[in-house]
């Protein structure tokens, strides 16, 4: 009985030492015949189709692996780890030489061209500077939930004083030197916040929009004044609002536009159309608060007027005070726009005299 | 206004430095508007006094507003009693018309002894900037400065007859001080006597009347006019003076007899003068108003809660009197000189200024967004922006003012414009967009692409504003069918059809082009698609013409008409310019391409029959034919 055993034993021992056999010869053919296509091969497309031989799925490594469950476990372990390094050594070989080939190519294509020579021009077209400013304020209150809105240049005498808390014969008109086309019906816009009246009158509420613009003044042009100029307004109306929400958002908007640590004061001001009215500076970065040419010795300097919607202008654009309530602020963007991108004359900006640098 | 310091010390106890005065009431409303100066050892604070407020062009208005803000008592200047003023004057006063003028308070004051002013006058004058003249009539402008009530005094036995206020006859002629002459209107409303004009009321005196060397006795008055009566005289006769600043704004007719008071004390003090009497013309008394104040209406505007007590006591120093102080409602009693307090609304700013805009909370709102009402003609400009420059064209804006003759639209007068280059609004864009050509060719640029994007108006019966692009492009080779291309891939880009009429293009040299769109007629056309989706290619099919037609033949209308020939036709194009073959004809070359509207294959069929279809359109519409030579 015994005996029977060790024949069988000695017999599966004889079928055994023929599988490491032809494993061990499997492994060095592959080796064999991947040295002489790799030798022969010139490009990184008959490299790629060895690649795939070889390395793929279906690839001749991947076949010797499937040898392997014939061995016992130790000697799965020395064949594994001679599939393996295989593999390893055929992947890195094939990657040097792909590389080595795709660099000579470069070499080749660039050979014949002088690379410290520049670069053709294309010219694309730049905005005007105060588009560039409206662009940025816009994005900022295009984020708290505002819509641009437009209106006309040629206005009434009811959408630009009336409806605005300014009667016929109030003082404020004194203020504003009005360009009138048809005395005193029709005028050219003093101001964006006609189109705010114009608004409050159509639309649904709650509200929210700002008001980009060009506004008149019969003013003689100047460095700083010019007939024609642009202002930015905005106005929220809504149930509850409050100038604790004006300051909040006037706040939010100077850091935005003049930085985070910026300074700012928020102080009573007088503007027909707005009871409570406000203004908001922001300390004098010249001076730091100490006072200087550029803010007139204040130490601040006026960037806005605000305050909450007067009432008279609410009920004048058939609103009910009582239910709704709102804030509007305004500001001239050429002081902006000329100190952002370092233009000394008003008159410059509208004047087609900003030559676009031709970008190179 | 002019706020000396040492003057303001008269009336209120101030321990703070300049600066600190300024800023307090800066923050208060009346804004710091300059350096704090030095004059004669005196420190002065400038501040803007805003149009609502005429109380505070005063010193006294100023110092009330400080006490209060600094919670200090303020202490009125001495002034003669009103009883004194009895008994009633033999003069009399004629205002023509009571709705120019409220009040017009006089009294007569003898004993007068014209001479220098004491030191102490004569200083504070300086502070202000106001020159010394003489005693009398440094007085009244010391009063003016100190309570805000511009005065007058004549010469009493200078005036003959009657003191009448009445308008001007049209062209009468007056000398006002220092010898301005002027020519007055109706509209001018004066203080005459029998005989001659001694003042344009609210504005200036003239020396017909006024106080000189030899005057005893003078009849001193302040007046309350309508307000835009006299800033309308102020305007046309272009005469700025520190008394129409005042009265061209609302005072109250009170202000005049505390002023007369006041002067009739300075005039006692410095020179032993005494009224011996007055006559007043105040037909009809301003009553002093009372508003109600809700105290959630402080906090609902305000955004802060203040307790009733503060409320109270901030009103009070102000000099508001509150009654009524119920749970949350209070009945408000306004001062005389605060003409500006109308509405409840003006209580909240009252109280909210005294108790510092810098203690409101900074919150942003937590309402849910409105509706998004973003107009949508803005946003088709923004993409035209993106556009143009992307084709390489700078963006430019020019001003609507203008002189342009030349023009095929009627265009828009201003009535009151202050230069013949500004007297009309702008109909094309083209006039100031060659002058920023000018400029680019100024800085030898050989190509010059700019645009513009803004509105231009124009007279049709009513006044038409049209939101309008012009676009100027030039160089050594510019043609007319590269400034067309970009229009139209300008349009097409847009996602809007294309029509003809929403644009033109005018040479400006010969190649030098200007083409003006109007934004507001492509705004309304059809949307198209600018781009397809296609998730394998499409099966395309392309296919030439290579045709002989009359040199009349319009390329537009025969590419047009291929386009309506069948929906399969895709894409339609001129292959190559045409060349003239003879007197008669030229070459047509013509690409297109087929495709089927299900994207399966286009047959050799269907192909044979769309072209056969073309060419016999092509024959019938416009005699073209194939070349023999294809």
């Amino acid at each position: 009985m015994q005996h029977v055993i060790l024949l069988s034993l000695q017999r599966l021992w004889k079928l055994r030492k023929n599988d490491v056999r032809v494993m061990d010869q499997q492994i060095n053919k592959v080796r064999n015949t991947f040295s002489e296509l790799f030798d022969k091969s010139s490009s990184i497309v008959s490299l790629e189709t060895i690649q795939i031989e070889y390395l793929g799925r279906k690839g001749q490594i991947n076949h010797l692996a499937s040898q392997l469950v014939k061995l016992s476990l130790s000697e799965k372990k020395i064949f594994g780890k001679l599939v393996n390094s295989l593999k390893q050594e055929i992947s890195s070989l094939i990657d040097q030489k792909k590389l080595a080939l795709s660099k000579k190519k470069h070499q080749t294509l660039l050979s014949e061209i002088d690379t410290t020579s520049p670069g053709t021009k294309y010219l694309i077209g730049q905005l005007h500077p105060t588009t560039l400013v409206i662009r940025q304020i816009n994005s900022f209150f295009r984020y708290l939930g505002y819509g641009v809105y437009d209106g006309p240049e040629i206005e009434t005498d009811e959408y630009n004083f009336q409806k605005l808390n300014v009667p016929a014969d109030h003082p404020a008109r004194e203020l504003q030197d009005t360009l009138y086309i048809v005395e005193p019906e029709y005028l050219l816009r003093t101001h964006t916040s006609s189109v705010e009246t114009r608004a409050m009158t159509k639309e649904q509420l709650p509200l929210q929009i700002v008001v980009p613009g060009k506004v008149y003044r019969n003013e003689t042009a100047n460095a700083t004044n010019n007939s024609m100029f642009y202002q930015y307004e905005g106005l929220r109306i809504d149930k509850n609002i409050s100038m604790a929400h004006l300051r909040g958002t006037l706040d939010r908007f100077v850091r935005f536009l003049y930085g985070e640590n910026t300074k700012t004061r928020f102080r009573c001001k007088y503007y027909p159309q707005v009871e409570p009215g406000a203004g908001m500076d922001i300390q004098c970065n010249f001076c730091n608060g100490n006072g200087c040419q550029v803010c007139k010795y204040r130490g601040w300097i006026e960037v806005l007027g605000a305050g909450m919607v007067h009432p008279n202008v609410l009920t004048s654009c058939k609103i009910d005070p009582e239910i709704w309530s709102g804030f509007a602020f305004g500001m001239g963007l050429d002081r902006l726009v000329m100190l952002k991108y370092g233009i000394d004359d008003v008159r410059k900006l509208y004047s087609g005299q900003l030559i676009v640098k031709q970008n190179t | 206004m002019k706020v000396p310091i040492n003057w303001l010390k008269q009336y209120v106890e101030i321990a703070q430095p300049a600066s600190q005065i300024a800023s307090i009431l800066t923050s208060i409303g009346h804004m710091q508007d300059g350096p704090i100066q030095k004059v004669k050892g005196g420190l002065v604070i400038d501040i803007e006094i805003r149009q609502n407020r005429p109380d505070c062009l005063s010193i006294v208005g100023v110092a009330r507003e400080l006490a209060a803000a600094t919670n200090v008592k303020i202490q009125y200047p001495q002034i003669e009693n009103t009883a004194t003023f009895s008994p009633k004057g033999n003069w009399k006063i004629v205002v023509e018309d009571a709705s120019l003028c409220f009040r017009f308070n006089t009294i007569k004051i003898d004993n007068i002894k014209v001479g220098k002013s004491p030191e102490w006058l004569k200083a504070l004058l300086e502070f202000c900037g106001m020159e010394s003249i003489n005693n009398v009539v440094d007085i009244t402008n010391y009063v003016m400065i100190e309570f805000g009530q511009p005065l007058h005094a004549f010469d009493a036995n200078l005036i003959t007859g009657d003191i009448v206020i009445r308008q001007a006859r049209q062209n009468e002629k007056f000398t006002a001080l220092g010898e301005k002459k002027l020519i007055l209107t109706t509209d001018d409303l004066v203080i005459a006597d029998a005989e001659k004009i001694l003042a344009l009321s609210g504005v200036i005196g003239s020396s017909t009347a006024g106080v000189n060397s030899e005057t005893k006795s003078i009849i001193l008055e302040g007046a309350t006019y309508n307000q835009a009566s006299i800033r309308r005289t102020s305007l046309r006769h272009a005469i700025r003076t520190e008394a129409s600043t005042r009265l061209g704004k609302f005072l109250h007719p009170q202000l005049t007899s505390v002023a007369l008071c006041r002067s009739a004390y300075l005039l006692k003090e410095t020179c032993g003068a005494k009224v011996v009497a007055s006559v007043d013309y105040y037909p009809k008394i301003f009553e002093i108003a009372s508003l109600e104040l809700s105290t959630d209406r402080i906090l609902k505007l305000g955004g802060v809660k203040i307790d009733n007590i503060k409320i109270s006591q901030i009103l009070q120093a102000l000099g508001f009197e509150v009654r009524g102080r119920s749970a949350n409602k209070l009945t408000v009693l306004i001062p005389y000189f605060r003409t500006d307090v109308l509405c409840e609304e003006d209580l909240v700013e009252e109280v909210l200024r005294m108790y510092g805009y810098d203690k409101i909370p900074s919150v942003l709102p937590n309402s849910a967004p409105s509706q998004d009402i973003q107009s949508r003609y803005f946003e088709l400009e923004e993409k035209i922006r993106d556009i143009m420059t992307s084709l390489g064209f700078d963006e430019h804006i020019t001003e609507p003012l203008t002189t342009e003759t030349v023009s095929n639209k009627i265009p828009i007068i201003l009535q009151n414009s202050l230069t013949s280059e500004k007297s009309m609004l702008r109909t094309t864009l083209q006039h100031s967009l060659e002058k920023v050509l000018v400029n680019y060719q100024k800085h030898r640029r050989l190509i010059t692409k700019i645009f513009e994007i803004g509105k231009i108006f124009f007279d049709i019966g009513g006044f038409k504003e049209q939101r309008t692009l012009g676009v100027i492009f030039s160089s050594s080779s510019a043609q007319y069918k590269e400034i067309k291309g970009i229009i139209t891939t300008l349009i097409s880009q847009l996602g809007k059809e294309i029509h003809q009429s929403d644009y033109f293009i005018v040479p400006i040299d010969r190649h030098v082009w200007y083409a003006e769109v109007n934004i507001d007629s492509v705004f309304g056309r059809g949307n198209i698609d600018t781009f397809s989706v296609f998730t394998s290619p499409p099966l395309v099919v392309f296919q030439d013409l290579s045709l002989v037609a009359p040199v009349e033949a319009r390329v537009g209308e025969v590419l047009d008409t291929i386009r309506k020939v069948d929906k399969r036709i895709f894409e339609v194009e001129l292959g190559e310019e045409p060349k003239i073959i003879d007197n008669q004809n030229k070459t047509l070359f013509i690409k297109f391409s087929l495709r089927n509207q299900n994207d399966s294959n286009v047959s050799k069929k269907d192909i044979d029959d769309l072209r056969q279809q073309i060419l016999n359109k092509l024959k019938k519409n416009f005699l073209i034919s194939l070349s023999s030579k294809a």
